[in-house]
């Protein structure tokens, strides 16, 4: 099966050349959000977030000749920031990285006793879905948080829709179990 | 509200203060300019040794081309990928056609699509990537397998199975995953019709259609690999 090396939308000259600083800045303005709030995620922490963003861009620099439009760009930037998130996170093994749950805004209704209680629940949710076994945790984050169909799932991790599905369903249920916040 | 359902509502309040500084984008481009710099640098030299290496390239494939080493008898490859133009391919194990399948060449359901006559025999051999695909041995009484679809990719196997009597039938899909997956025990993911899903090494099996759940579970239960194969 030949896949041909078809221009994106941002009009590369020829699919083998380098792109542009120019045209690397507009996918930054694009999808650089994107790629940072993946990257904290994973990494849990805004410095190390910062670090794999400009890792992803480097290797979309240096990568993008190889960019299939079969899938979209995002879905590319994707696939790259969830790579090079586990590449750092292996070789930060030994570096208990803690889960920073950022204060969140007021809240008028409730009393301050049902604040706290609604506040520690969505902090015990946060940190065992970011506790998930990595395979399962990629799906979920791509579905719940990135609110991608399984189809564009699939062709982020690289693996059959049926195993994408299958590790949501696993994921749910690990979580009715590992976590029995207030509902 | 499902726990995944609120998680979705705390990840966007969590991150929703993280944008990309001005500062972050400078330095990403600054990055950049210096793999750009590094890129260009060995262009004057390099494009000689392109040549001379390009031009003795071409000379050795003529000459092994001329030698008639080269035998481009597609026949003596089996494997799923050809057969495609031919009326009646071998099979993808590599051996006869089985005069009890009609082969036909239907372009939209996949690189080949077997189907077959009123008394079918067991299923054939199927391999995927050079693996022969572990099948189910056991099959509800009165099923039979009818056909058999290969996707372009060449890693997804669509069995079809009917129940004559009735119309009845399931599909059994199976697909080739790049690591093995832990989900040993099958696990029902929607009743209306059955779905069940299980992986078996790098084999993930979905099987859909009118099945009650216990025998879902024989059939996942049962696969084994060809007489003959070796797990992986």
């Amino acid at each position: 099966m030949l896949f041909a090396l078809v221009p994106s939308e941002n009009k590369l000259k020829s699919s083998n050349s380098p792109p542009s600083e120019e045209l690397i800045g507009k996918l930054v303005d694009q999808y650089g959000d994107d790629v940072l709030r993946l990257a904290y995620m994973y990494l849990r922490d805004r410095q190390l977030a910062e670090d794999a963003f400009q890792e992803v861009f480097i290797k979309v620099y240096k990568k993008y000749h190889t960019f299939r439009k079969d899938s979209g760009e995002k879905t590319w930037l994707m696939r790259i920031t969830i790579n090079v998130c586990k590449d750092m996170l292996r070789g930060f093994w030994w570096k208990r990285v803690k889960t920073t749950f950022l204060p969140e805004q007021p809240d008028d209704q409730g009393t301050p006793e049902q604040l706290v209680t609604a506040r520690d629940a969505n902090r015990r949710l946060w940190e065992e879905v970011l506790r998930l076994p990595p395979l399962l945790k990629d799906a979920v984050i791509l579905y719940y948080y990135e609110e991608m169909e399984t189809p564009e799932i699939s062709q982020v991790l690289g693996v059959p829709e049926g195993t994408v599905r299958s590790r949501l369903h696993r994921a749910r249920t690990a979580l009715k179990t590992n976590w029995k916040g207030g509902d | 509200m499902e726990p995944l359902d609120r998680f979705r509502h705390i990840a966007k309040d969590q991150v929703k203060e993280l944008t990309v500084s001005p500062e972050l984008k400078q330095a990403t481009l600054r990055r950049i300019r210096l793999e750009q710099q590094k890129s260009r640098k060995p262009v004057r030299w390099i494009w000689p040794a392109i040549s001379s290496s390009a031009a003795a390239l071409a000379l050795v494939l003529v000459l092994f081309l001329n030698s008639g080493a080269f035998n481009m008898d597609s026949g003596s490859r089996p494997g799923i990928s050809q057969g495609i133009d031919d009326p009646n391919p071998p099979n993808i194990a590599g051996e006869p056609p089985d005069p009890g399948f009609t082969v036909m060449n239907d372009p939209e359901a996949g690189l080949f699509s077997h189907h077959g006559n009123e008394a079918d025999p067991a299923p054939q051999a199927y391999v995927i990537e050079g693996e022969p695909v572990p099948l189910p041995a056991y099959v509800p009484a009165g099923f039979q397998l009818r056909n058999a679809v290969m996707n372009e990719s060449g890693r997804r196997l669509e069995l079809q199975y009917i129940l004559l009597e009735k119309g009845d039938g399931f599909s059994l899909v199976i697909e080739k995953q790049d690591q093995a997956e832990t989900m040993d025990s099958p696990v029902i993911v929607s009743t209306e019709p059955l779905t069940a899903e299980w992986d078996y090494g790098p084999w993930h099996y979905t099987l859909t259609g009118q099945l009650a759940a216990d025998e879902a579970n024989a059939i996942a239960g049962s696969v084994v690999l060809p007489t003959g194969s070796e797990t992986k």
